[in-house]
């Protein structure tokens, strides 16, 4: 499904990501970990095509094309979405006006007509009722005023009515008590089959406990420093990132 | 001599008149009568003096020269100080420390942008030229008094003084003005503020009933630098109080907080043209003004983004209170935006209104008779800027 | 980074209402003296008392200067190079004899003077160049003592609302534009509304400039009688060239007792290039007030063309209780300049005002705010909230605000806030990370940014503008 091969990414002339390769197949969730400021949230932004982050060489596969030449609409039309650590607020916007046009402009990539007004509030209905969502987060301007759950709730319903194929989550248990954390969990394990596939960003183990990895990569000075799988990231909760410098003599 | 009648006047006219000494500045106070005089006094129409009534003072016949030997009590402190007494330095008066001192000017910068006759007319016209400089990397304890004292009446008196604060140097200056006498005081105060020092200015102007007051205020702040502002206006007939200030130097910061009290027949002005300059360049503006009797207070504050000034952070907030039912009561406020580049955040607010009918009945309904629940919110809307001002000014600014 | 240059093409895109149109035209040589003024007072057939007035205005207009306050940067105007009157030649005897080529005209602005509108139930005025061209649904209005006619008719059919009104509002003398248009002031729309009357529609008139050199200077008059209501709207384009070319129209409502005026204006003149070449300047004086107890007088405008706009709709509330309201979209773009905002001017007892006003500055556009909030000294309990709100797109666009605030009277009560703020990247990476395109997500974000003022208009004219936003802002944003 992803394949980043060699990818070096800077931002303002300063090197992030220097050489990192990651292979995501189909069905399959993999976890990012790592210290603040290592660059885990530069991965999903380059993946996304976020414009301050400039590729300074390697590649990203998606589907089997090279995606790097895509600007982030189309690479959210192939079915990348990025679920924000912090979603932005755009005063104005109403959140269903919103979601009804991205979710029209899939539709068009598709070659399926514009869903009615009337079609589209029974969706989102149904999605809310699924996901246990209080009905009134749509009738708001976009992410204005929002708590830090409804938030990520609003990025959970944006995500179920979008049905990306590539997840990427950007550190969405940040800001949130257990509670809220575990029914975001549980919405993100809903939309979830063999088709799929999960990029998680992570700086805390205790994600992992809700949304069940396959492979745990540590990245570090830029480039995946380990990998393995859950018993990797219990490794790290029980000594800390540390004893990554110790990784780094031996490699 | 009138003002009006300076327009009149030949130059070489005005500085015999005058009775200055021939020297390298003469040149330059001729330039700047000129210009003064190409400008004009401001009238009714004037964009920035319009309203402020700058005009009252042009009838006010003051004494053809200019009288010495005053002498006036100055209250106590324990402070450092600097004493202009009739527009000259006062030695005998003042107490610095080693490391600030007090000079004649010789080279004074004239501004050729400025367009501000009165800033003009005290560059040609004062006595002499003054600099107080202090040395870099220095941490004043006591705060430095800067006193201007007049008793003549009838008079006028300009003043031109710059202050040179070096790098990496923390100061406090607290300006006050005490004239006790019917006359037209107009004075400059320029400061330039080196890199990464930091300054607190206080302004206090609680001058006699019947003077008129101009203070014509230029900082240029450079890189790092820190300015606290805070302007106390309460004396006087007529005060115009001019701030241009330059944010010349990346991440230099502003904070001006005002607290203006006008009442009976007074007129006083707060003019601000803030200027960011200069990338990541952060201003706030707090400006209170309590308006009592047949008073007017006048709030003309800009604030303008060149395209240097990408990042900036700009805030400004101006609430008037009016108290009196009188006719020629007046709350003239413009705050005023010019941005020319997309990269910054700038916001700003005004209210005018008067005490909240239902605070008051909410007070009263607890036993509070009625002046007093006044009182109380009176003192809860000016609380909020005069509790901004540093400790050493706020004994002094509250007494009178 | 590509983001500024994709804007920048969508804020290109053309002004699309840019054709002419081919018509034998009647048009006043170039020049302005009194034998101009003699001149259209022929052609529209006046009584001799307007003749007078046009003497007097022409005479005060030579004593005056040309305003420089407002810091708009544009060459000299000459004002002996402009062509005072300018008309379709054929003479209409009935409304059935509109020259189709003006009709098509109209319909290719999407303004079809009879089928759809009568289908929306909006009677229509159309000014072509300087006159008066066609009026819909005249008849039915007239049944309910509704008089929606050109302002020439009303001269010479209802002289003593015309004399009693013309200039009470906005009086020759006002400013430099309103004396000019008081001296050659060739056509604009009159209504009157009877005692009690609601409008049972939306009246609109549609102006547009044709002919080369020539300005427009119109001049609208509506009264709302005690208890009436009436709702107006305009909309203005003009061809693309490359001159500039004026247009100074003068509009006055009068609201009496209990009646109410809500006045929409859609402007779309031809903005002229992104080097500032051509375009039409908008120098327009339009001022109401609310002369009884209880009236309301409510400005709503969506202004994306001109190359310069230079406007203050304003209320005098003079009625006790008495209500003024003014809702602002401005869009400057290109090389475009706009000066505009309101002035509330508090005369009367508890009377209230709203402004809101939302500027977007893009390319190289100038977008300033001025306005002004007067509380005289006997206007006890006036309120006033006013909000203006600045966008930004691109960094050589400009953003003025300069609000006067100016109380005498201690029981008023005044608020003001201002905004600026710019699209930001992180907005537009969210609105396309979701797939939306970024012309889209621009246009969305605009929407949003407008959505208050856009809310005020009616319906038919908000369609209308939210299109106008979204081409002009495929086209200059907003």
């Amino acid at each position: 499904m992803l394949h980043v091969k060699d990818l070096k990414v800077a931002i303002d002339n300063q090197t992030i990501l220097d050489g990192l390769n990651l292979d995501i197949k189909k069905g399959e969730v993999h976890a990012i970990m790592g210290p603040n400021g290592v660059g885990k949230s530069t991965l999903a932004k380059v993946i996304s095509a976020h414009p301050a982050y400039e590729v300074l060489g390697g590649s990203i596969h998606y589907k089997g094309q090279d995606i790097l030449a895509m600007d982030v609409a189309q690479r959210a039309l192939e079915g990348i979405f990025l679920a924000f650590q912090a979603p932005i607020e755009i005063p104005g916007v109403n959140n269903m006006y919103f979601l009804k046009q991205a979710y029209n402009a899939k539709r068009a990539k598709q070659g399926l007509d514009e869903m009615s007004a009337v079609d589209f509030l029974k969706l989102v209905k149904e999605k809310t009722a699924k996901l246990g969502i209080k009905a009134d987060v749509f009738k708001r301007d976009l992410n204005v005023g929002f708590s830090g759950g409804e938030k990520k709730q609003n990025e959970m319903l944006q995500m179920s009515i979008l049905e990306p194929e590539l997840f990427l989550l950007d550190e969405i248990d940040s800001g949130l008590d257990v509670d809220a954390l575990k029914s975001v969990a549980q919405g993100v394990n809903k939309l979830l089959d063999k088709n799929r596939s999960v990029l998680l960003i992570t700086h805390y183990q205790r994600m992992l406990e809700y949304i069940q990895p396959d492979f745990v990569h540590i990245l570090h000075n830029g480039r995946i420093a380990r990998s393995g799988d859950i018993s990797l990231a219990r490794e790290i909760e029980k000594n800390g990132y540390a004893m990554l410098e110790d990784v780094r003599s031996v490699s | 001599m009138k003002l009006t009648q300076l327009n009149t006047l030949a130059t070489d006219k005005v500085v015999a008149h005058f009775d200055f000494a021939k020297n390298d500045v003469t040149h330059l106070r001729i330039e700047a009568l000129e210009r003064f005089k190409a400008l004009g006094l401001p009238m009714a129409k004037h964009e920035i003096f319009g309203k402020t009534g700058v005009r009252t003072i042009y009838d006010v016949d003051y004494l053809k020269d200019f009288k010495v030997g005053c002498h006036c009590e100055i209250p106590k402190s324990d402070n450092y100080r600097i004493v202009f007494r009739k527009g000259f330095f006062s030695p005998l008066q003042s107490s610095l420390p080693d490391c600030v001192k007090v000079r004649f000017e010789t080279h004074p910068q004239l501004e050729n942008e400025s367009k501000n006759p009165f800033y003009l007319l005290a560059f040609a016209l004062n006595r002499n030229f003054y600099k107080i400089e202090i040395e870099a990397d220095v941490h004043l304890e006591k705060p430095i008094e800067i006193v201007y004292v007049d008793e003549i009446h009838a008079s006028q008196n300009h003043m031109h003084v710059s202050v040179f604060v070096g790098e990496g140097s923390k100061v406090d200056i607290f300006e006050r003005i005490l004239i006790e006498s019917a006359s037209f005081f107009n004075h400059t105060l320029a400061l330039h503020v080196a890199t990464r020092a930091q300054v607190s200015h206080v302004h206090e102007q609680n001058a006699q009933a019947d003077t008129h007051i101009i203070s014509n205020y230029h900082y240029f702040q450079a890189k790092d630098t820190k300015a606290n502002i805070y302007a106390y206006e309460k004396g006087s007939n007529l005060s115009i109080s001019v701030w241009d200030i330059f944010l010349q130097g990346e991440n230099a910061q502003m904070d001006f907080v005002a607290l203006q009290l006008p009442t009976q027949e007074q007129h006083l002005s707060t003019i601000i043209d803030l200027h960011h300059d200069a990338p990541n360049t952060k201003s706030s503006q707090l400006i209170k003004q309590v308006i009592n009797d047949a008073a007017k207070g006048v709030v003309d504050a800009k604030v303008v983004v060149s395209k240097n000034g990408a990042g900036t952070k700009s805030s400004q907030l101006c609430n008037s209170l009016i108290l009196s039912d009188q006719a020629q009561v007046q709350s003239f406020v413009k705050p005023q935006l010019e941005i020319f580049i997309d990269d910054l955040e700038a916001s700003h607010g005004a209210t005018v209104g008067s005490l909240d009918e239902d605070q008051i009945y909410y007070l009263m309904s607890r036993g509070i008779h009625y002046e007093r629940a006044r009182e109380l919110l009176i003192d809860a809307f000016s609380k909020q800027a005069y509790e901004r001002f540093p400790q050493y000014a706020r004994e002094f600014i509250g007494a009178k | 980074m590509s983001e500024n240059q994709v804007v920048n093409d969508i804020l290109d895109k053309e002004y699309a209402l840019g054709f002419t149109t081919q018509i034998d035209s009647d048009t006043a040589p170039k020049g302005l003296d009194k034998t101009i003024l003699d001149f259209i007072s022929a052609k529209k057939d006046e009584p001799q008392w307007m003749l007078e007035r046009r003497y007097k205005a022409l005479d005060i207009w030579q004593k005056m200067q040309e305003p420089s306050w407002a810091n708009l940067e544009y060459p000299p105007i000459n004002y002996q190079d402009i062509s005072y009157f300018s008309a379709p030649k054929k003479k209409l005897d009935s409304l059935d004899e509109v020259d189709p080529e003006i009709l098509s005209t109209y319909e290719k602005l999407g303004i079809p003077l009879e089928e759809q509108k009568v289908l929306a139930g909006v009677a229509v005025d159309a000014v072509f160049d300087s006159v008066s061209v066609k009026t819909t649904f005249e008849k039915q209005l007239k049944d309910k003592g509704i008089i929606f006619c050109s302002i020439s008719e009303a001269v010479k059919n209802n002289r003593d609302l015309v004399e009693q009104y013309l200039f009470s509002v906005v009086p020759m003398n006002d400013n430099y534009f309103a004396a000019l248009n008081a001296a050659v002031f060739t056509d604009g729309t009159f209504v009157y509304i009877p005692k009690g009357v609601r409008c049972p529609m939306e009246l609109s008139t549609y102006f547009r400039i044709n002919a080369v050199g020539t300005g427009q200077f119109e001049r609208t008059l509506i009264i709302a009688d005690e208890g009436s209501y009436v709702s107006y709207n305009e909309g203005c384009s003009a061809p693309t060239r490359d001159e500039n070319q004026l247009h100074a129209a003068v509009v006055e409502l009068i609201a009496l007792k209990d009646a109410q005026i809500n006045y929409s204006t859609i402007q779309n003149w031809y903005p002229g290039d992104e080097n500032g070449k051509g375009g039409i300047y908008n120098f327009v004086t339009k001022r109401g007030i609310c002369k009884g107890a209880n009236a309301k007088i409510s400005w709503t405008q969506v202004e994306t063309g001109s190359a310069i706009t230079w406007k203050y709709p304003s209320c005098i509330l003079a009625g006790d209780n008495s209500v003024g309201e003014f809702y602002s979209i401005a869009v400057a773009s290109r090389a475009q300049q706009a000066d505009t905002g309101s002035k509330m001017i508090h005369v009367g007892k508890n009377t209230k005002s709203t402004i809101i006003s939302k500027g977007v500055s893009a390319m190289r556009g100038l977008n300033a705010y001025r306005g002004m909030v007067k509380v005289g000294s006997n206007a006890k309990g006036a309120r006033n909230f006013t909000q203006c709100d600045s966008l930004i797109i691109g960094a050589n666009a400009r953003a003025h605000t300069y609000p006067y605030i100016d109380v005498h009277n201690a029981s008023a009560n005044v608020e003001h806030e201002a905004t600026t703020s710019k699209i930001s990247d992180e907005q537009l990476f969210y609105l396309m990370q979701r797939g939306l395109r970024e012309e889209d997500a621009v246009s969305m974000i605009v929407n949003g940014f407008c959505k208050e003022v856009l809310g005020k208009l009616p319906m038919e004219f908000a369609m209308e503008a939210r299109e106008l936003l979204n081409v002009t802002l495929e086209g200059s944003v907003g």
